[in-house]
C-alpha cells in the first residue's frame, strides 16, 4: 500500500517502505541470521521490485523501511491484512549490529493502536526462531496455539506459534520496556556516528 | 583481575536473565530468554554496576558468562 505513515523516536525512524529500497530488503531478508526464521522471499532487486510493486497497490498492507534518524537503513518493518481493527504484525527484521529492534517494535506497536486505531495485533514466528518468540512474551503477546507445518521456509514445513497482542497488554508491556528504548538509543547513536561518512545527527 | 567470573558477577548475570543456576561456561544464545530486549538489559545492568558501556553487537558475541567477564574487564581496563 502506498502509504504516509512515519513515526519517529528512541534513535529510529519508520517510514514508508519505497521502489528504490529493493536493494537493501534482499540484503536484509538473506542475511545468516535471518534465514530459516522468516518467509521465503526475493533473492534480487528485479524479483523484490516485482514484490513491492504487488504490495503498492495492495491495500491494508503497511510496510515500513527502519532507519536511523541521519537515514542509515538498519531494518524493515510490516503491519499487514488489516481488516476494520484487526491485522498482522510481521516482516520484523533488523541488522544485527545495531539495538534497533525494541525501539522499533515499540513504534511499530505505537502506530497500530495509534493512527491505525487497531484493537488486535496478531504475529506468527516459526517455532525455531526463540528470541523473537522470547521477545513476543516479553513484549505482551500472548499465545493462541501452535500450527504444525503451517508453512514453508527453504522448502521445509515449519510450524508456526500464533500470537495476539490486545492495547491494554501492550500498555503495561511498554512502561516496563521504555527505560531500555531509551539505553538502545544511546547505543543507535554511537553506531550512526561510527558509520563512515555520517553527517552528526542531534 | 582474575580470569574467572566472580560469584556476584555470575548472580548478577543469571539475576538479569532471570536464568538461576546459569553457569560460567553455559551458551547464554541457547537460553529460551535471550533476545535483544535481555541484551539491553545486561547493558542497563554492566552500566549501573561496573560502570561500563558495552555495545550490544560485543554483548551478542559473548557467547558466555566468561566471555562477558572478559569485556567487561577489558573496557575497565581501558
Amino acid at each position: 500500500m502506498d502509504h504516509t505513515l512515519t513515526i519517529e523516536g528512541y534513535g529510529i525512524r519508520l517510514r514508508p517502505v519505497r521502489m528504490d529500497d529493493a536493494a537493501f530488503i534482499v540484503w536484509l531478508r538473506n542475511l545468516e541470521h535471518v534465514k530459516g526464521r522468516v518467509g521465503d522471499s526475493a533473492t534480487d532487486v528485479a524479483q523484490q521490485e516485482q514484490w513491492l510493486k504487488t504490495y503498492f497497490s495492495r491495500e491494508g498492507d503497511y510496510y515500513f523501511l527502519v532507519e536511523t534518524l541521519g537515514g542509515l537503513m538498519v531494518g524493515a518493518y510490516g503491519i499487514y491484512d488489516k481488516a476494520g481493527k484487526t491485522a498482522v504484525s510481521g516482516r520484523w527484521i533488523i541488522r544485527r549490529d545495531v539495538p534497533a529492534a525494541i525501539p522499533s517494535a515499540i513504534l511499530g506497536f505505537n502506530l497500530a493502536f495509534g493512527a491505525l486505531g487497531l484493537e488486535e495485533l496478531r504475529a506468527s514466528t516459526v517455532s525455531t526462531n526463540l528470541p523473537v518468540l522470547s521477545l513476543n512474551r516479553k513484549f505482551g503477546l500472548e499465545q493462541v496455539m501452535i500450527e504444525p507445518g503451517a508453512s514453508r521456509i527453504g522448502g521445509k514445513p515449519v510450524d508456526l506459534v500464533h500470537f495476539v497482542l490486545y492495547p491494554k497488554e501492550w500498555a503495561k508491556a511498554r512502561e516496563r520496556i521504555l527505560p531500555l528504548a531509551k539505553q538502545a538509543e544511546t547505543q543507535i547513536r554511537e553506531w550512526e556516528r561510527s558509520q563512515p561518512g555520517t553527517p552528526c545527527v542531534q | 583481575m582474575t580470569s574467572h567470573p566472580t560469584e556476584d558477577f555470575l548472580k548478577k548475570i543469571a539475576d538479569t536473565l532471570e536464568a538461576p543456576g546459569l553457569k560460567e561456561m553455559d551458551d547464554l544464545t541457547a537460553l529460551p530468554q535471550w533476545d535483544s530486549l535481555a541484551v539491553l538489559s545486561l547493558i542497563a545492568m554492566f552500566d549501573a554496576n561496573y560502570g561500563v558501556n558495552l555495545p550490544a553487537g560485543e554483548i551478542q558475541q559473548a557467547g558466555t558468562v566468561s566471555g562477558l567477564w572478559g569485556l567487561v574487564q577489558g573496557r575497565k581496563g581501558l
